[in-house]
């Protein structure tokens, strides 16, 4: 082999500092199966969800809460928190999702399930067309005319009645499935794997050539350009999978409620959705879950903070927000770095090749 | 004035796979750039120099598509340079580098290289789709990995999964190399590649720039560092007031007075 074509050295792990061979080697073995852990972690709380939800009934309503909450968060990560786009349609793409299913099985007689591909993609067409008509605009006129879009779509929800169903709203028919009626604890545990599932892929995403460029088009639009992509197309493809992943949301908590109704789609859900992922962490999807999970647990639960809930949410955001910029999950990571770097070992994985 | 073609002993065989004729750019009644005309061939590395202010940067964001020329003609190869910056970078395969390093702080330096090479993955908006499919079940990037492990090496970049905040100016303008040579161009530009660099980068830099103009890659140069530049190039431009005041080899463009003029005053006569 001559010296041009030998392969270069790919940093080798690090021998285990002596003396520390316990937790160290222990570090060095989830850093080299960091991937493994998130599954196994993540599936252990999603088993725990699981396991909440098996008691009474209201429990059940709640985890379907937080899954569809997780859903909208997980939706606004690629385009807010990856991507730099800052759409405010959310409560919009919720309501097809919601829609789409009511629409489907009340007027067409199919099952509701259809419904659910159906808002996905004419959100995602939604978020294409409202990502176009910005596309020379800069972030301010996007989050404006989607805010406007949002706001337009309750006013078409409320008016349109022949449509709709006015403020009363529509019933969603309980899903079937190979002729079977899908029960709540079934639609509450399909919720949960749902969540997982998209979280478990929008972290791959996140480290593809995909979710590389765009979060270097959050901060770096020219260097995305100078590489031969378009930053305006790559924003728009983001928009669009965020939009469907909200629409998911949406149809999962019409069919777990069996109705579809303006009010629950309203501007509210966007001012707590944007925090979500700044409280629970933005460098990972899990910690849009997080902060989902916290606003509901705060905003809908806790008999003990019950009306003061919401006040106490925004307290604890701009506190986060103040000492720990990266979130929750931030704040664990640098913990696990402080950790790592007593025990004389990375906290990073330093292989070329991961 | 310039000179020229073989009597002062530029290399004229070769593609040429950089041209710029009579390009200019104004801002107002600001002429930032004056009817320059330059070529750059296959395997050669050309230095463009000036003082600050002198329209280097202009001419790169130009020939890039950052901005618009006002007059002129550009060519990459046989292609007529038009269109958005991302549109040029793909038909004609160039790469570049920024004066200030454009890099994403809170990501790695893996990260921030890898994009150099993905851009012909994401040619379309269906591609790019494509891509985010894909990468939600199979990154696919070992084989990248590979190159940018072999490229950090070569340039002496250390700790691909360190975040850009912890570099240095000098490493994040490798970084940018590193990024920019990913992608295999056929033009290269650089600006300002030696501002804040240790000796041992603008080492790495040197070697890098070697093996690549071997492989039949164009190289343009943009810094204010005459001394660097001119012991790497075949070919030195001088820039003053937005114009092109000399071409030649680097020796007869130290020795010229139109370089004494521009850099120490008087007269260039």
């Amino acid at each position: 082999m001559t010296e041009s074509t030998k392969k270069p050295p790919i940093q080798s792990e690090p021998a285990v500092p002596a003396g520390r061979g316990g937790p160290a080697a222990l570090v060095l073995l989830l850093r080299r199966h960091r991937w493994s852990a998130e599954v196994v972690v993540t599936l252990a709380a999603a088993a725990l969800l699981v396991a909440y939800g098996s008691g009474p009934s209201f429990r059940q309503d709640y985890v379907v809460l937080i899954c569809t909450y997780g859903l909208l968060a997980l939706g606004m990560y690629v385009p807010y928190i990856m991507s730099g786009s800052l759409s405010l349609a959310y409560n919009a793409y919720l309501g097809i999702g919601a829609y789409a299913c009511a629409l489907i099985s009340t007027k067409a007689g199919w099952s509701s399930l259809w419904g659910v591909p159906i808002g996905m993609v004419l959100s995602a067409a939604i978020a294409v067309l409202l990502g176009l008509a910005t596309r020379k605009l800069t972030g301010f006129y996007l989050a404006g005319v989607t805010l406007l879009f949002g706001v337009a779509f309750q006013v078409f929800l409320l008016d349109r009645v022949s449509i709709t169903g006015g403020a009363m709203g529509m019933t969603v028919a309980r899903p079937e499935l190979f002729g079977q009626s899908i029960k709540r604890y079934q639609i509450m545990v399909v919720g949960v794997v749902l969540v997982w599932v998209v979280g478990i892929l929008l972290a791959r995403l996140r480290q593809s050539p995909y979710g590389v460029v765009v979060r270097l088009r959050k901060d770096v639009p020219q260097v995305v350009e100078a590489s031969g992509i378009s930053a305006g197309n790559t924003g728009i493809v983001s928009l669009a999978i965020g939009a469907a992943i909200g629409s998911l949301g949406g149809s999962l908590f019409g069919m777990m409620g069996g109705v579809a109704q303006p009010e629950s789609f309203g501007l509210h859900i966007i001012f707590l959705a944007i925090f979500m992922p700044l409280l629970g962490g933005q460098r990972s999807p899990w910690g849009a879950v997080l902060g989902a999970l916290i606003v509901v647990v705060f905003t809908f639960e806790l008999d003990l903070v019950e009306d003061t809930g919401t006040l106490i949410f925004a307290i604890a955001i701009l506190l986060v927000l103040r000492l720990a910029p990266e979130g929750l999950l931030g704040l664990v990571g640098k913990g696990w770095q402080r950790f790592c770097r007593r025990l004389g070992v990375s906290g990073h994985d330093d292989r070329g090749v991961r | 004035m310039t000179t020229d073609g073989a009597a002062s002993g530029v290399r004229d065989t070769g593609e040429v796979l950089l041209s710029c004729v009579d390009v200019g750019k104004s801002y107002g009644g600001v002429r930032a750039v004056r009817d320059v005309s330059l070529e750059v061939r296959a395997g050669e590395i050309v230095g463009l120099v000036g003082p600050n202010g002198a329209g280097k940067t202009t001419l790169v964001d130009v020939i890039t598509g950052q901005q618009q020329a006002n007059t002129g003609d550009i060519r990459i190869g046989a292609i007529e340079m038009t269109g958005s910056p991302s549109r040029r970078a793909r038909l004609a395969g160039f790469s570049r580098t920024f004066q200030h390093p454009q890099l994403a702080l809170d990501m790695t330096v893996r990260e921030n290289i890898l994009i150099g090479g993905v851009g012909e993955r994401f040619g379309s908006p269906w591609r790019i789709f494509g891509q985010a499919v894909a990468g939600a079940f199979h990154p696919g990037t070992k084989a990248l990995d590979r190159r940018i492990a072999e490229l950090a090496n070569d340039l002496g970049i250390h700790g691909l999964h360190r975040e850009v905040a912890d570099l240095t100016l000098g490493e994040q303008r490798m970084v940018e190399v590193a990024r920019a040579l990913l992608r295999r161009p056929r033009v290269l530009l650089l600006d300002e590649p030696f501002a804040g660099g240790d000796p041992r980068g603008v080492s790495g830099m040197t070697n890098a720039l070697s093996r690549i103009v071997e492989q039949g890659c164009a190289v343009l140069v943009v810094d204010h560092n005459v001394d660097i530049v001119a012991s790497l190039v075949d070919r030195l431009v001088l820039m003053d007031q937005g114009a092109v005041a000399f071409q030649g080899t680097p020796a007869q463009a130290l020795a010229s007075a139109q370089m004494r003029a521009v850099y120490f005053g008087g007269t260039a006569g």
